[in-house]
């Protein structure tokens, strides 16, 4: 069971501020065990249970058999599943070759100039994040700038510079790991990595 | 816009935080959630209708919170409704559904049904009452008791009627011209921000949720000759209407399965505006127009004058300021107005500093000249 209001609260002040200092990892926890099961990690289905409800889309992106999956997050959120191209979050779990995400990262929606908003906001399972890394991050939020490293490819980062480039279009991501941490990268931050160029 | 951020002044923000409260309840009284509930009925069915939330419970806490102030109480709600996760979407309301508690139509005095005069201030002479001083407890109950002794111990049939609309026994003798039903899913304005032109649906929710004050005043304008309608009452109906919403992921259309989830109370206003029309250039034909009105509670000045606006919109051909969708529609709204013009209260330092140095400027320039 999940205290619907108060966990959903907790989570989506820990959201908020991941999302407000990219990089920085918040821990998300429900406070009461929960009995349902869940074919993703708990933090992308607390992450999930938050932020849905019967206005927004979602799509799944897998190699995996995800029909449960669907067919549960629609059940507990009355969400709505679409295809890539609509869905207003993607969530990609975990194992999921790199090309399926690709390809989708290549047709989610990134908004338009006069309403940005409607682009998709991202939700990637990773098998671990780690404050420190690889991936140097800046831009708004970020005090000089901060390092972390994760599961996803370079080419799927790269993928996501190449999305972001013409702001205020761009896509919005919400990293989770198996430990039930989260971390956020806006379209405002920028992903240089270590010894490279974008 | 020149907007600076203007940092400190913490300390002196939080000791005004604490002002308010004091000035909230310096008095050492309490007023009770349902006290306000119980007897601030017009209050709280003009916040929720500014608000556009129906829940007299947080009404009264936003009554309550915001010492009754109405512009403060309505903001407080619109921000509680905008947390709200949204679920459902209800079916459409048949109005001639309703539970008819007051319906009165200015047009005709017979209609079938008759005038159902129900609880108004209409009629009352507007002296205040020195008793409500005094009033106890007891003499409210003893005064209940009289009433429902009173009222004839009949018990209303089980077989509910359902009033007609006045405006049906019009389309009956064909003074009416007959729309089709227009199913086109609403425009929801809390999800997409006005364009215009805009819509019939935008309009109306609009001015559903418009101020009291603001709405009216301008149908009074409309009225008053700033505009070209002038309409009269077909129907004023106040009254409860069931609420029902289809089940979640299923895709059957079966209205048997829909489930009821409440009823709220409304004001519906239908009023008659005589148009001409011009079918063949020169024929000039006369013809009845229906200004519609419709808000959450008993708020039949609102309603009314919303069914003029709603008439007026639907002529924008009119050189009035009353016909103007965006004059109209972009400032009768409570939380957009009373925020704009309580931002000129913000620090405007920069913004002000070089309106400042212009007018020396100028001043300078015209003093050198002048020598």
């Amino acid at each position: 069971m999940i205290d619907v209001v108060h966990d959903m609260q907790a989570v989506f002040r820990k959201l908020l501020h991941s999302m407000s200092r990219p990089g920085e990892v918040s821990t998300l926890k429900s406070t009461i065990a929960h009995t349902d099961r869940w074919s993703c990690h708990e933090a992308t289905y607390l992450t999930i249970l938050t932020l849905f409800d019967a206005e927004v889309s979602f799509h799944i992106v897998s190699n995996k058999q995800k029909k449960n999956l669907e067919k549960q997050i629609a059940e507990y959120t009355l969400a709505r599943n679409a295809p890539i191209d609509e869905a207003d979050f993607v969530i990609v779990l975990q194992g999921t070759k790199e090309q399926t995400i690709l390809e989708a990262m290549g047709t989610c929606k990134i908004g338009n100039l006069l309403d940005p908003q409607h682009a998709a906001t991202w939700i990637v399972e990773n098998e671990r994040i780690v404050q420190e890394g690889n991936l140097i991050l800046s831009g708004p939020g970020i005090q000089q700038q901060t390092t972390i490293q994760l599961d996803i490819s370079d080419s799927i980062i790269q993928a996501r510079n190449e999305r972001i480039k013409e702001f205020p279009l761009g896509i919005d991501m919400i990293l989770t790991d198996a430990k039930s941490q989260v971390l956020c990268i806006p379209r405002t931050t920028t992903i240089v990595l270590k010894g490279g160029t974008q | 816009m020149g907007y600076v951020a203007v940092k400190g002044g913490t300390e002196a923000i939080e000791a005004s935080l604490k002002r308010l409260t004091y000035e909230r309840l310096r008095g050492r009284e309490v007023i009770e959630i349902k006290t306000i509930q119980s007897t601030m009925r017009g209050l709280i069915d003009q916040v929720m209708s500014e608000a556009s939330l129906y829940e007299p419970n947080l009404a009264a806490l936003a009554i309550k919170q915001a010492e009754g102030s109405m512009e403060e109480a309505v903001f407080l709600l619109r921000a509680h409704r905008s947390t709200l996760p949204r679920l459902y979407y209800s079916q459409t309301v048949e109005t001639d559904r309703m539970f008819v508690e007051r319906r009165i139509s200015a047009s005709f005095k017979d209609i079938p049904g008759g005038q159902l005069l129900g609880a108004t201030s209409d009629y009352t002479h507007r002296l205040l009452d020195f008793q409500l001083i005094h009033e106890t407890k007891e003499a409210i109950e003893q005064w209940l008791t009289d009433y429902e002794q009173e009222r004839s111990p009949k018990l209303p049939s089980k077989n509910l009627i359902y009033f007609s609309k006045v405006v049906d026994y019009l389309r009956e003798e064909g003074l009416f011209t007959e729309h089709e039903v227009d199913n086109t899913p609403p425009d929801d304005i809390t999800k997409k921000s006005l364009e215009f032109p805009a819509s019939r649906s935008e309009r109306l929710q609009t001015l559903t949720r418009g101020q009291t004050g603001a709405v009216t005043s301008l149908g009074y304008a409309s009225l008053r000759g700033y505009g070209q309608v002038h309409p009269t009452v077909g129907e004023v109906r106040v009254g409860m209407v069931p609420i029902y919403v289809a089940p979640p992921n299923e895709t059957t259309e079966d209205q048997e399965n829909d489930y009821y989830i409440g009823e709220v109370k409304i004001t519906e206003v239908e009023s008659f505006v005589p148009v001409t029309k011009n079918y063949n250039q020169q024929e000039n034909d006369l013809e009845f127009e229906i200004g519609y009105g419709i808000c959450f509670g008993q708020n039949e000045t609102k309603a009314i004058a919303m069914s003029i606006l709603d008439q007026c919109l639907e002529h924008p051909e009119a050189s009035f300021p009353t016909h103007d969708e965006e004059f109209v529609l972009l400032h009768i709204d409570s939380v957009e107005s009373t925020g704009f013009i309580s931002h000129l209260k913000l620090p405007h330092y920069v913004t002000f500093q070089s309106k400042l140095d212009s007018v020396r400027g100028v001043k300078q320039e015209v003093r050198k000249n002048a020598k």
